[in-house]
């Protein structure tokens, strides 16, 4: 069987991808100059973490570099295992140019093993999501080929629509473009954003105040989910210190989507996602049409 | 003698006479509100319409062909045209001018039929008329005047016609608004229009107006000189334009002793375009002279300076119309927004929510089509938003958009503050085409409602609402929905609407004139009051309106 890998952005926790059998590749982010990992919040709780940020300490992050990704695939490779690894959006991340030249230098060192890098153009728990729908795929059989040429044909069907309730962090990074600046920051505009079909985050509307913007979010996940109310896969959502605001988009889909499989999972905005988004960020992800804009 | 055609020339003193009369009466036009708030200018704006016509002409003084000065008239209050009654004045003598193409002067047939073209451009350019406005009383009067159009019609008696129509019709304006029954008043618009039809009838029948001697049109004086065009080595040619009103004096020469000839006539001899007369103890002169100081010496024996002003005549005047834009340093810019909004905070806002160009302006003061595209000129890009956030506002806008060539302009119709904010709010550049754009903002704008609580200051009784002078009073979609000397239970009045409710955001604009203390308590009070709504306040430092309530 081959390795189904992963990066630490797919936001789901440590235990889930171990219970599932993915492997994972930390990224790191520096804060206050001193480099960490993206732990699952083993070594800083979410909430600390978040805080800092907001007390005014400065996160940075780096992509994991081709060397990282070499070490980490050869010791698969090693083993004799297949690789099929789902890489964070290069829309928002260089990481898949690093994994990609990783793979080339490997794949002549070891010929006679297969290694595909996706470039996921998925993010945070949507990436996560994808990687869940891969393992369910892999244990039912699937091949290292077939399971290569579903990913490829379906990474796009990965919805990915969320808001903040804050700005600040959105447009320190230059990550939000033309969106509202200091005093209309607390005027209660909540930009509701996607992730294109080039993995890069859009600003699809600017909706006040978060009630609202929490209804547009269910309302965008009718529209664009497999079958409308009647959806019958998973959900994921991922959540930046803000479980309140969470807890009452994935009530309104639970209410409102009454088919879906399980629970909606919830999981916390990783440290690396988390320094882009700082507090207050809600992404809610599902599977759809394939996203064409 | 019988006047049985109208010459350019003499149109051009009606056109003056009639702004100079409405100008001295602006104020009372402008206090024909429905509401007893002071936020009327329907005045103030049909006279700076009429203004800007009036410089037209007199920078083309020449030209005496009816035709010609019609249209000058024409195009300036096109380009100066404020407000709804300005816009509608502008497109009126539009009509008018563009009937009249090619002749030097015309009979009342003529001009009957030149102004029914007006009054049928006037129409077309509101997009749903409404009677009982400035659009009735236009068509009232020309229809009757036309009507009663003889072979024995004279100018006079067609402008006579026109004229005691015009009153009737003004009469019967508050029979056809109901909120003009509810005010207790006339059209002010179809006022101002009588104002400057009676300053016709008075040109007619040899009077002046009594403000004419005085009289120099607003954009006259603020028209801006270029005074790099007279440098260290240029010769006076052309002297000085000197006018000035002097008020006599009875301890200099006197009044009684005062010869207006023996005046002219020194004048005569110290330069040309003399024009010099007295009404009562005021003396007028205009004067084009190399030696403006012998002038001067030469009056000051007989009283005292009342206004003075000297121009070189060498240096070029560039009307604000014909200015060039300055050169943009900037790149032109695929999307831009212009908003119309006044009041420090309220200004800072819509910057921060993305407007690139305001234009300073409201209720009270109305900006002309002019001001719009003087800042479509600074906003340099492909496509323009405009946003006129206030009802009386949208026509002078698209008038503007429909003139200007250099980009494509989008007029959002905001129709009032909250509009306006709430559109700027959902404004989003990335969500699409210029169309998106747009429809993004028309959504937002659709769940908008807005009030604005402010003091009356007088009593009246609209609606059964009886409002008392200093009472607060709440005024929903031009409706007054409650009146009290508290404004927190007009707020809770206006809360209980229909159209209030499940609304999830209330921003709470506070005024110039609204203390920090009633600002708090009016959010502490809607925070209360309004337990699903998220509340913003925000100091906008807006005239007149306390408050303005804003829930989405």
């Amino acid at each position: 069987m081959f390795i189904l890998s992963t990066c630490s952005t797919a936001d789901l926790t440590q235990e889930y991808l171990e219970s599932r059998n993915v492997y994972y590749i930390k990224f790191h982010y520096t804060k206050d100059n001193e480099m960490y990992d993206d732990d699952f919040y083993k070594s800083i709780s979410a909430e600390d973490f978040f805080n800092s940020m907001v007390a005014g300490s400065v996160m940075t992050t780096s992509q994991v570099n081709t060397w990282e990704f070499t070490a980490y695939f050869k010791t698969f490779l090693e083993q004799g295992k297949d690789i099929l690894h789902l890489c964070l959006s290069s829309g928002i991340s260089g990481a898949y140019n690093s994994a990609r030249a990783a793979a080339k230098e490997l794949s002549q060192q070891y010929p006679e093993r297969k290694i595909h890098i996706v470039d996921s153009l998925c993010a945070s728990s949507g990436l996560g999501l994808l990687v869940d729908k891969l393992a369910d795929l892999r244990d039912s059989g699937m091949s290292f080929d077939e399971a290569v040429a579903w990913v490829e044909e379906n990474k796009l069907r990965v919805h990915h629509w969320f808001f903040t309730s804050d700005l600040t962090f959105f447009i320190r990074g230059g990550r939000v473009s033309k969106v509202a600046g200091t005093v209309a920051g607390v005027l209660g505009i909540c930009p509701l954003m996607n992730v294109s079909n080039e993995g890069k985050l859009i600003v699809r509307d600017k909706i006040r105040p978060k009630k609202r913007v929490i209804e547009e979010m269910v309302k965008r996940m009718q529209m664009y989910a497999d079958d409308g109310f009647d959806y019958s896969g998973k959900v994921f959502m991922s959540h930046s210190n803000c479980i309140e605001d969470c807890r009452a988009v994935a009530d309104l889909v639970e209410a409102k989507f009454p088919k879906i499989n399980n629970k909606v999972q919830i999981n916390s905005i990783g440290t690396v996602i988390g320094s882009h988004t700082g507090p207050g960020t809600v992404a809610l992800f599902f599977f759809g049409q394939k996203r064409d804009n | 003698m019988e006047m049985y055609y109208l010459d350019g020339q003499t149109f051009a003193s009606m056109v003056k006479a009639g702004a100079a009369l409405l100008h001295s009466n602006e104020e009372s036009v402008n206090i024909l509100n429905v509401f007893p708030v002071p936020d009327g200018d329907t005045g103030s704006n049909m006279a700076m319409t009429i203004d800007s016509g009036v410089c037209r002409i007199e920078q083309n003084e020449t030209d005496t062909a009816l035709d010609s000065v019609s249209r000058a008239v024409a195009k300036g209050m096109l380009h100066g045209a404020r407000g709804n009654s300005g816009v509608i004045l502008s497109q009126l003598f539009s009509g008018f001018a563009k009937a009249l193409d090619g002749r030097d002067n015309a009979d009342a047939r003529t001009l009957g039929m030149a102004l029914q073209n007006g009054v049928r451009t006037a129409y077309d350019a509101v997009v749903s008329p409404t009677e009982g406005t400035i659009l009735t009383v236009a068509r009232e009067s020309v229809d009757y005047a036309t009507q009663r159009i003889t072979e024995n019609s004279t100018i006079v008696s067609f402008f006579e016609d026109l004229l005691s129509e015009m009153k009737k019709s003004l009469e019967r304006t508050p029979e056809l608004l109901k909120i003009l029954r509810d005010g207790g008043v006339v059209d002010s618009g179809g006022a101002g229009l009588l104002y400057i039809i009676e300053g016709f009838n008075m040109v007619l029948h040899g009077q002046t107006p009594e403000n004419a001697l005085n009289y120099i049109s607003q954009e006259k004086k603020e028209a801006d000189v270029d005074i790099s065009s007279f440098t260290e080595t240029s010769e006076l040619t052309y002297g000085y334009c000197t006018e000035f009103l002097l008020r006599l004096q009875t301890e200099k020469k006197g009044i009684e002793n005062f010869e207006i000839s023996q005046v002219s006539s020194k004048l005569q001899a110290l330069g040309d375009s003399v024009v010099c007369f007295k009404d009562d103890s005021v003396l007028k002169v205009h004067i084009h002279t190399k030696k403006p100081e012998k002038v001067l010496e030469f009056c000051h024996n007989f009283g005292e300076f009342l206004t003075l002003k000297i121009e070189n005549m060498s240096l070029q005047h560039s009307q604000t119309k014909d200015r060039q834009p300055k050169e943009s340093k900037q790149p032109r810019q695929k999307y831009a927004t212009v908003a119309v909004c006044s009041g420090e905070g309220i200004i800072e806002v819509f910057k921060d929510l993305g407007v690139n160009e305001i234009i300073n302006g409201g209720q009270t003061n109305n900006p002309s089509s002019d001001d719009f595209i003087q800042a479509f000129d600074r906003a340099n890009s492909e496509i323009i938003f405009v946003l006129p956030n206030n009802g009386n506002i949208i026509l002078a806008a698209r008038q503007a958009s429909a003139m200007y060539k250099k980009s494509q302009v989008v007029v959002i119709e905001s129709k009032s503050l909250g509009d306006g904010y709430a559109a700027m709010s959902g404004l989003n550049y990335d969500a699409g085409d210029f169309s998106d754009i747009a429809r993004s903002m028309n959504e937002a704008m659709q769940r908008v409602e807005t009030a604005v609580i402010t003091k009356a200051i007088r009593e009246t009784t609209m609606n059964n609402i009886e409002v008392r002078e200093d009472d607060y009073i709440g005024i929903v979609d031009k409706q007054i929905i409650y009146a009290d000397k508290n404004p927190l239970e007009v707020a809770k009045e206006v809360m209980k609407l229909p159209s209030f409710q499940d609304k999830y955001a209330i921003t709470v604009f506070s005024g110039k004139d609204t203390t920090d203390t009633e600002s708090q308590t009016m959010e502490q009070f809607l925070r209360k009051e309004c337990k699903d709504a998220e509340i913003y306040s925000v100091n906008g430092g807006q005239d007149i309106y306390r408050f303005i309530l804003v829930a989405e």
